[in-house]
């Protein structure tokens, strides 16, 4: 590269000086290849010569405006260590922002009650408690939290939320790290982030159900349903979701021990009731009386099976399952009409991460004496059958759900550390 | 005596600044067929819009049948038997012609909002009878020609008489601009067949035809009516002259003629030369020369291809095979682009939808094409721009408001201009391709195209020119060739100094 | 007038041609572009069963049909809105409030309301209300009804959440279900109550004077102005009926899936408008009709169910729909490319 072109292309003087030997009279920048002397050689044609200069004049207002944008921002490297998330929260004034991925689907309406009940129970007002819903679109959660916290003071605020997608969680816990917000985050997260080494003190821990194992143990009821001998067909939730993926490979494991039941079909629904049952009914239709079983890896997929098969006159007959927990999904446990449920307790996981989030902020727990298992944890799933659900009927017990009775011990339903892929 | 049927009297409206109608005074009677002419902005729209009612006048009288009136829709209009037929069809291409003759009213043969075909058909037509129309009509509209469509808008026109109580006036709109001579003649059979039931108040800029068709005759010139004749005893240069405000030159076309400046043909090689051009379905065998500063006139009907000969070669088309030349040097053109790279230019006959940018200023559309001219380092000079484009507003004498207008928002000849100026910038431009330049143009406007195109050839370039008349065909072109069925049938050479016979020619074409 | 001279003799046949004189190559041309979907259906039905045979049990085109109703319900009203030229992307949302709106006033296991054929009604006006906002807002203040509808579909969805109750509404009144499972010949009482509306509709656009303004305004709104007709009036009643019926297909989903949903109209607009496309409306408007698009609601129900037939993976069924989509469109609307000057 010659000496004129490259300080066009940096913008700046400090290169020149060692190598400009031929040509001492450069200047810096768009007037360059003007005060270039006239060579003997064959003359640029006009034109030519106007858009080679053209050109270079773009380049270095284009190099010029990169190297100015990348110098000012570096939202990428940690801050100051002592700065972020070390100073304790006003609970007069805090904020608490849960972030959900739709407020129709009765588990994350479960969530949302339980931060209330626990929001409640440390004496905080209604209107703390702020809930979004992502319509399961990360970025969507992302910026309306974004701008919701910029208008609060920093260093006030606790956030809770399901990334909705593991490509979210690092933007999540950066944007809690810029205004000193605790974050608690569910489900979602990238295999190589933990809250121990990022998020410098907000991210105070990640929450989440061990799916294979449960849907592992839901298949097989299923499957014991119809003697372990039959077809099957399987409607999944969106293709390239971690959590409908898991729930695949738990049914995956259970087949694997069960070779005289065979997997059909497998398609997916996308986790909507509407078009679980269409495809049901077409499945049906395409595989008569081959078919013993639907499996289904949420509730809402799971209520739409059942109304097809309904329709085909085999509810009841053939059997299908859910995971999530819904009321509705307990009813049809109970009719005999589902095979088996997966449920977790959205309740108690609302209140607990308030909780824990809420003790850190306030001073009480020291993040630093956490384990990793106490800050990456998986909680109880339960199993629930026909012989079961009866107890799951029950009205929830909103008193357990008090701060006092749960800081006792914040692990106590925690079933494991989170796998080092989930 | 009885009251005329229409008088206005000292009539004025204004838009904003600009004066439309100036004190007009005119009157229409009971069965008689009044013109008016005037020029493209001589007011002639917004009479036509006054009289049927979509725009009320500021100052003036207005009366129907010796009474006030004061109209406030076209329904109103209607309603006191006043009916417009529009020069932009305002017929609906998806209803049949039933249902066009009665929109807008409830014919009786529909009942609580449902059709009863069977009769709505009958009375369309006995309608349709009345004016000798040949199809009936349950047809669909948008499968009429011209020509019926025309007849479908005066049988509607004309059935408002029988709603209405005051004779009948029918507004015709530039009713012929897009007629052939055939079909003309029949119109003007209908309207004279109409006098007993309606008066008609025709409005035009041919002046031939409502010369040959009015029982009087009114000119309009810049919102002023400024004569009234009798068609029998007036001068066709008079009228010019009342109408554009200047003489109409002798040598309309050619003024050209004597000047000794033409470069002559025998230096240097044909500014444009093809041989043995063929494009598949189109056309075959042509081959001709235009030399720089000549212009070879190209004629013959629709479907002689030589509208698809000129555009192949500025590339509009599928690349023809044979062989062209741009001085001298045998060029292949690929597309726009290479063609005006090749310098050949060419100005639309389609003007609204490839000759201008409608939605955009003047000053765009009279620079996109030669962008290095007026930037420099790919920023517009703003100054520069305005140079070349006063410039060639005040050459073409277009009439835009400013050069940042719309050019949507100019006339129709306007345009064209816009248009013509747009290619004429182009700085390399040998061979100019000019389409039916002058079509839709008034008279003054044609002229100023006509020197436009003269000028350019005395600085050298050389016109391959598609004309809508014989006239201007031999009155402009040096050279003429004739086409039929994608062949050329004939070759008139000089035609300035020797005019073939147009009975002839018109053998040649048909 | 002289014989010799010929004043814009060519420009008047090049024009006419233009305008669509009908020669016997051009009719042949429409014929193809109204019958091309329905040929292209009964095609891909032939070689389907062919392949597969399971496809062409009475069972599954029974479940075909059936499924097909709240399309077919959705696609109808999109039709009328399509045909004079304007959209309407508001359906979503509708269904969405409407479901919700339904489940709560029938017998259901979230309050103890149970108001029968009266809530179904008030589910309707509900739609009729949201229709109409529609047509008045687009109509009277001249804004486009991309925007307008746009506007709506969030309103509804956003009303369908807000009445939500927590925990979903299952319905409990055994008559409402019965639209759902209920058959007759094998197919439910929502696709027979489909088939009516789609001849109701028919015999509008043919037969009544709203119906025939609204095909005449597509292209011919401003002549219709012109000539005084009160087009306020006929576009807000086909944005109105178009809004009945996405709540009745509300409605319909609620019934299907025994309980009120909030994404019950999840997935259902573009379905809809591609049905339309594909059976032959412009989107321009002017051209086309309900029963062009019940072919296409059919096409398409059949093609998603071959490919599921065929094992086809669910990724690739989009891209093959979307393919389809492309391929069907180019083919029956070959002609009118001729037309344009200008392709956009």
């Amino acid at each position: 590269m010659r000496p004129v072109d490259r300080a066009a292309r940096t913008g700046s003087a400090r290169h020149i000086k060692h190598h400009d030997t031929k040509f001492p009279h450069i200047t810096l920048g768009l007037g360059s290849t003007s005060l270039l002397p006239k060579t003997k050689g064959p003359t640029l044609n006009p034109t030519i010569r106007k858009s080679r200069k053209r050109a270079l004049a773009l380049a270095s207002v284009v190099t010029a405006a990169i190297l100015t944008v990348t110098g000012c921002t570096s939202t990428l490297t940690p801050t100051d260590p002592s700065a972020s998330c070390a100073t304790p929260i006003d609970p007069k004034t805090v904020k608490i922002y849960v972030g959900v991925g739709a407020f129709a689907s009765p588990y994350f309406a479960d969530v949302i009650k339980g931060v209330q009940t626990m929001a409640k129970s440390l004496g905080l007002e209604d209107s703390q408690v702020i809930p979004y819903e992502s319509n399961f679109d990360g970025q969507q959660l992302v910026n309306s939290l974004s701008s919701a916290l910029s208008s609060d003071e920093p260093g006030n605020a606790i956030i809770l939320a399901d990334p909705a997608s593991p490509a979210f969680t690092k933007p999540l816990v950066e944007l809690a790290q810029e205004n000193d917000a605790r974050l608690v985050t569910w489900w979602n997260r990238p295999a190589e982030i933990h809250p121990w080494d990022t998020g410098d003190g907000c991210w105070v821990a990640h929450q989440s159900y061990d799916m294979v194992a449960v849907s592992k143990q839901v298949s097989q009821v299923l499957f014991d349903s119809f003697g372990a001998e039959g077809g099957l067909v399987a409607i999944g939730g969106v293709p390239d979701n971690p959590t409908a993926k898991d729930r695949l490979a738990g049914l995956q494991e259970a087949l694997a021990e069960n070779p005289g039941v065979t997997l059909l079909d497998s398609q997916p629904a996308n986790w909507d009731q509407t078009a679980s049952q269409t495809l049901t009914a077409q499945l049906i239709g395409k595989y008569g009386s081959e078919l013993k079983g639907v499996w289904n890896a949420n509730d809402a997929m799971g209520l739409g099976s059942l109304e097809a098969l309904r329709g085909a006159g085999l509810a009841g007959v053939v059997l299908a399952t859910g995971m999530d927990g819904s009321p509705n999904a307990f009813e049809a446990l109970a009719q005999g009409e589902f095979a088996a449920v997966g449920s977790y307790d959205g309740l108690y996981q609302g209140a607990l991460s308030l909780a824990l989030a809420y003790s850190v902020a306030v001073g009480e727990t020291d993040l630093a004496s956490l384990s990793e298992t106490q800050r990456a944890f998986y909680l109880e799933t339960s199993l629930v059958t026909s012989t079961n659900v009866d107890g799951f009927l029950e009205a929830p017990d909103l008193d357990a759900l008090s701060y006092d009775v749960i800081k006792g011990d914040f692990w106590a339903k925690v079933s494991g550390p989170v796998r080092v892929d989930g | 005596m009885s009251a005329p049927l229409i008088e206005l009297s000292a009539v004025t409206k204004k838009y904003g600044a600009v004066t439309a109608l100036d004190s007009v005074s005119l009157t229409v009677n009971r069965g008689e067929i009044v013109g008016i002419i005037g020029q493209n902005g001589a007011g002639k729209s917004t009479l036509l819009k006054l009289l049927s009612g979509s725009v009320q006048a500021d100052s003036g009288e207005f009366r129907i049948s010796g009474a006030p009136a004061r109209l406030g829709s076209t329904a109103d209009a209607a309603r006191r038997g006043i009916a417009i037929v529009h020069q932009e069809q305002s017929l609906i291409p998806n209803l049949t012609v039933a249902e066009n003759v009665f929109v807008g009213r409830s014919p009786g043969a529909t009942r609580g909002g449902f059709y009863n075909w069977p009769a709505l058909f009958r009375d369309g037509d006995r309608q349709l009878a009345k004016m000798g129309c040949d199809f009936p009509s349950s047809a669909m509209v948008g499968e009429l020609t011209f020509i019926q469509r025309q007849m479908v808008e005066l049988t509607r026109a004309l059935s408002l008489g029988d709603d209405s109580d005051d004779h009948l006036t029918i507004l015709l709109d530039e009713p012929t601009s897009l007629l052939n001579p055939g079909d003309i003649e029949f119109l003007f059979a209908e309207l004279r067949a109409l006098k007993q039931r309606a008066s008609v108040l025709f409005v035009s800029h041919r002046m031939d035809e409502v010369l040959s068709i009015s029982d009087r005759v009114y000119v309009m010139s810049n919102g002023r009516c400024v004569a009234e004749r009798d068609p029998a005893q007036c001068n066709e240069d008079e009228l010019y002259r009342l109408m554009v405000g200047e003489e109409r030159s002798d040598d309309y076309y050619s003024s050209r003629r004597t000047s000794p400046t033409v470069p002559s043909a025998t230096l240097g090689p044909p500014a444009l030369s093809v041989s043995g051009l063929a494009l598949n379905g189109e056309f075959k065998d042509i081959s001709f020369e235009i030399a720089p500063g000549s212009i070879l006139g190209l004629g013959g009907v629709v479907d002689s291809g030589r509208e698809q000969l000129a555009r192949s070669l500025f590339g509009l088309t599928r690349a023809p095979a044979g062989e062209v030349r741009v001085d001298g040097i045998p060029v292949r053109i690929s597309g726009p682009r290479h063609a005006i790279r090749h310098g050949i230019g060419y100005v639309a006959a389609e003007r609204k939808v490839e000759g201008v940018l409608l939605g955009q200023s003047v000053a765009r559309n009279l620079t996109y094409c030669i962008p290095d001219r007026i930037s420099s380092m790919g920023w517009i000079r703003r100054r520069r721009e305005l140079e070349i484009v006063n410039e060639w507003i005040s050459k073409l004498k277009i009439k835009a408001p400013n050069a940042r207008a719309d050019v949507g928002s100019l006339s129709g000849g306007n345009q064209q201009k816009v248009a013509l100026a747009k290619i004429l910038s182009i700085p390399q431009l040998k061979v100019l391709i000019v389409d039916h330049p002058t079509r839709g143009l008034d008279l003054g406007a044609k002229a100023d195209v006509y020197e436009q195109i003269r000028i350019a050839t005395a600085s050298g370039m050389a016109v391959l020119l598609l004309s809508d008349t014989l006239d201007e065909l031999f009155g402009l072109s040096d050279n003429v060739i004739i086409m039929k069925d994608g062949q050329i049938t004939g070759r008139h050479l000089d035609v300035q100094s020797s005019q073939p016979q147009f009975d002839q020619v018109v053998r040649e074409m048909v | 007038m002289d014989a010799a001279t010929l004043p814009d003799h060519e420009a008047t046949r090049a024009d006419i041609k233009r305008d669509g004189v009908s020669s016997a190559r051009g009719t042949l041309a429409r014929r193809l572009e109204n019958v091309g979907p329905l040929l292209i259906l009964v095609l891909m039905c032939i070689v389907l069963s062919v392949i597969e045979p399971r496809f062409a049990t009475l069972g599954n085109l029974q479940t075909v049909l059936n499924e097909a109703a709240i399309p077919l319900v959705v696609a109808s009203g999109l039709t009328l809105v399509v045909l004079m030229g304007s959209i309407d992307l508001s359906v979503e949302g509708l269904m969405a409030s409407c479901s919700i709106v339904v489940a709560l006033l029938v017998l259901n296991s979230s309050n103890s309301l149970d108001l029968g054929v009266a809530g179904i009604l008030v589910a309707l006006i509900l739609g009729a209300l949201f229709g109409f906002a529609n047509g008045f807002i687009h109509a009277r203040f001249a804004l486009p009804s991309l925007m307008v509808t746009l506007g709506t579909w969030f309103v509804g969805l956003g009303l369908a959440s807000y009445l939500f109750p927590g925990r979903q509404p299952a319905i409990q009144d055994a008559g409402f279900r019965e639209l759902a499972l209920g058959k007759v010949l094998g197919l439910s009482y929502m696709f027979w109550i489909a088939i009516v509306i789609v001849i109701a509709l028919v015999l509008m656009l043919r037969f009544t004077h709203f119906g025939r303004m609204i095909i005449a305004m597509g292209p011919g709104q401003a002549q219709l102005i012109i000539a005084g007709v009160p087009v306020n009036r006929y576009r807000i009643g086909a944005f109105t009926i178009c809004g009945t019926l996405a709540g009745l297909a509300g409605i319909m989903t609620t019934a299907q899936i025994g309980a009120g949903s909030a994404t019950a109209g999840a997935d259902q607009l573009f379905p809809a408008v591609s049905a339309v496309v594909i059976g032959g409306t412009l989107l321009t408007g002017g051209r086309g009709g309900i029963l062009q698009t019940v072919v296409g609601v059919l096409l398409l129900a059949v093609i998603s169910n071959g490919l599921l037939f065929l094992g086809v993976n669910p990724y690739v069924q989009q891209a093959v729909i979307g393919i389809a989509l492309i391929g069907i469109v180019a083919a029956t609307a070959w002609r009118a490319r001729r037309k344009l000057a200008v392709v956009k």
